[in-house]
């Protein structure tokens, strides 16, 4: 059973099927096939499968690792090459090769290792695999949602928040600017702020920025989008919030009484119009502090100017700090992978003897091949009669 | 001297297409002078498209990774220069029949796109996308000629007892088949470094290391197949034609994440088309 869980024909299957789900569920997006528990399955077999491959593999990996001189087998096709331990032993070290070597009665056995680094490398990929899968699982319980509001304004945090932060967490909106860099091209949006949780003020003029979200904790804001908002006043209403401002979009109506009240930004220059049920519309161009009558006797809207209005997105970060250390081993393991791939000479000499029975080991044929060439160049083949 | 930019690709692309029928007619006619002029076609090409890069680079103040273009232009050159390495290391120019084709359609692509010069967004001025797409850039010079050469090993393979086929201008059997492994062994690391530096960033710009969008996806996919390659020639001996297929799916794969996505399932990447 275990030899199947962790085979290498199951892992085919899952990582065909992985894929499989994942070109349909590109193709009908609508279907979500990443959320169906089909394709949560095959993912938890998958890390099944890599984990008890990964254990299983361990113990041989170590032992190879820990190899000694003693342990070079004697049974094995060995070629007689014309050269001495000593110079032997210089020429492998100049290669770059770990030597070690033990004395058996009249033999002598060596054993030349180089490679390492790629010997661990797809272990090490399969740990970071295995490393981020459960961080991603981890971060499924991650939440998100997001704070609007005008410069000025204290916004409370998203309800799918409230839970891990408290109802008096708010976010209170300091600032809102475009940056434009030399070429006088957008190269950024930042918004400032101070942020509380539970009524204390844990972060005072702190920004966020696209690329650059605020981190406190395990929770990160970010920049998600902006807007301008027409600030405007009503006074003298009966139905309208006394002493309040409305912040209200570009070209989007705000209904006060029977009035409905829309800004337009045209070519840089602010319409006021006001219209109800009975006259007929009415409005001008405005500057900051002009008002215009509203039908309710005595009452008006006085515009006050434009207004940013930023959309910060709040999201918890737990699991993510797993992933990104899954991420680091990912990139380190990629890297061991270009370091070459593991070989073994496996030398046999007897004392008395000027000569040496050499072994190329290798998973790979070509790099047995490209060993015995390189043995080949260096010292004459006792066989050949040289 | 945004203008300078379609006369050179045209330049580049006659030179690449150049090389491919001298190589073609050197193929047919088993004419090493022949082929020594195709070499030099490329060199041309390669020199062309040097030039090109740097000179994108100037007008935009940076490496030229931002946009579609961008990156396809740092594509065909990656493989260019993949592909002068293995001819020199391995001497298999008579592969260049089957990388050159490869080169002149992506070049034809670049000279029917939008190449002017537009502000680069916020969201991609971050040093994230320096690493994320010059990895992605090296991946896929790489996976492209290890394709270019599976095919010349697949019909090398199929015409292999004709002792009259002109397949015996083409390396040994071994040779191609070592060479298309040895990129892809090349290629998949920075093609994880791709997806890792991709999933980061994607962290710090849209607030989630993993969205499922469908460029990210299909580059998983590819990160797949060629990992398959690997796992089968590692532990169950996959090779010859075997390894051979499984190099043409992974790039099909890669054409797709490249091409196909951009086109056809428009995500959080469309920026790129």
């Amino acid at each position: 059973m275990l030899k199947f869980i962790s085979s290498l024909k199951l892992a085919v299957f899952l990582i065909a099927a992985i894929a499989a789900i994942s070109v349909l569920a590109t193709i009908f997006p609508t279907a979500d096939a990443f959320n169906s528990w089909t394709f949560r399955l095959l993912v938890v077999a998958f890390f099944i499968n890599l984990g008890t491959c990964t254990i299983k593999i361990l113990p041989a990996l170590w032992k190879q690792l820990h190899r000694e001189a003693s342990q070079v087998p004697v049974q094995a096709e060995y070629t007689a090459y014309d050269v001495d331990r000593e110079s032997l032993i210089a020429w492998l070290k100049e290669q770059r090769y770990r030597v070690s070597d033990v004395c058996e009665g009249n033999q002598i056995k060596i054993l030349a290792s180089k490679g390492r680094l790629g010997l661990c490398a797809p272990h090490v990929l399969h740990i970071s695999l295995l490393i981020i899968l459960i961080g991603a699982m981890m971060s499924m319980s991650n939440t998100s949602g997001f704070v609007m509001g005008q410069v000025g304004q204290s916004r409370p945090f998203p309800a799918e928040l409230v839970g891990h932060y408290g109802e008096n967490s708010y976010i209170e909106i300091l600032d809102f600017q475009t940056v434009y860099d030399d070429k006088q091209e957008v190269d950024n949006w930042v918004t400032k702020f101070n942020l509380y949780i539970d009524d204390t003020l844990v972060a005072e003029n702190v920004e966020t920025k696209v690329n650059e979200p605020f981190a406190f904790n395990n929770m990160l804001i970010y920049q998600n989008s902006y807007d301008y908002r027409h600030l405007l006043e009503v006074t003298g209403s009966t139905v309208a919030e006394q002493n309040s401002a409305y912040g209200i979009p570009n070209n989007l109506p705000l209904t006060v009484g029977a009035d409905t009240i829309v800004v337009a930004d045209l070519s840089g220059k602010m319409y006021l119009q006001v219209s109800d049920h009975v006259n007929p519309a009415r409005g001008q161009f405005v500057q900051p502090g002009d008002a215009l009558a509203l039908s309710e006797a005595g009452a008006q809207v006085t515009y006050l100017g434009t207004i940013a209005y930023s959309v910060l997105e709040v999201k918890t970060r737990v699991g993510t700090p797993v992933v990104f250390l899954g991420f680091i081993l990912a990139v380190v393991s990629s890297m061991m992978f270009l370091c070459g791939r593991y070989r073994e000479f496996w030398v046999l000499c007897n004392v008395d003897e000027q000569e040496c029975h050499v072994h190329c080991y290798s998973k790979n044929a070509v790099v047995v091949e490209e060993m015995e060439e390189l043995l080949h160049e260096k010292w004459n083949k006792k066989a050949e009669g040289q | 001297m945004e203008q300078m930019q379609l006369p050179l690709l045209w330049f580049m692309l006659a030179a690449y297409l150049g090389a491919f029928m001298f190589y073609a007619f050197s193929f047919w006619a088993r004419n090493a002078k022949i082929r020594s002029l195709a070499q030099k076609f490329v060199y041309v090409g390669l020199f062309l498209n040097t030039a090109v890069v740097l000179l994108r680079s100037v007008l935009i103040g940076g490496l030229p990774l931002n946009n579609g273009f961008e990156f396809g232009l740092s594509f065909v050159f990656a493989a260019a220069v993949v592909f002068v390495f293995i001819e020199r290391k391995f001497n298999m120019s008579a592969v260049g029949l089957f990388v050159m084709p490869v080169l002149a359609a992506i070049s034809v692509w670049l000279v029917s796109i939008d190449l002017s010069v537009e502000p680069v967004m916020p969201a991609l001025r971050s040093y994230w996308l320096a690493v994320h797409v010059s990895a992605a850039v090296i991946a896929y010079g790489s996976f492209a000629v290890s394709f270019a050469v599976a095919i010349a090993y697949l019909i090398k393979d199929k015409k292999e007892h004709d002792s009259t086929s002109r397949v015996h201008e083409l390396p040994s059997l071994k040779v191609l088949d070592e060479v298309s492994y040895k990129l892809i062994f090349v290629g998949l690391p920075f093609l994880t470094i791709m997806l890792v530096t991709g999933a980061v960033w994607a962290e710090y710009a849209w607030g989630s290391f993993w969205s499922w969008d469908p460029k990210e996806t299909w580059a998983l996919i590819t990160w797949l197949v060629y990992a398959l390659y690997l796992h089968t020639r590692f532990m169950k001996g996959f090779k010859g034609k075997r390894a051979a297929w499984l190099s043409v799916l992974g790039f099909a794969a890669v054409i797709f994440t490249f091409f196909g996505v951009s086109y056809l399932l428009p995500g959080m990447h469309s920026y790129l088309v």
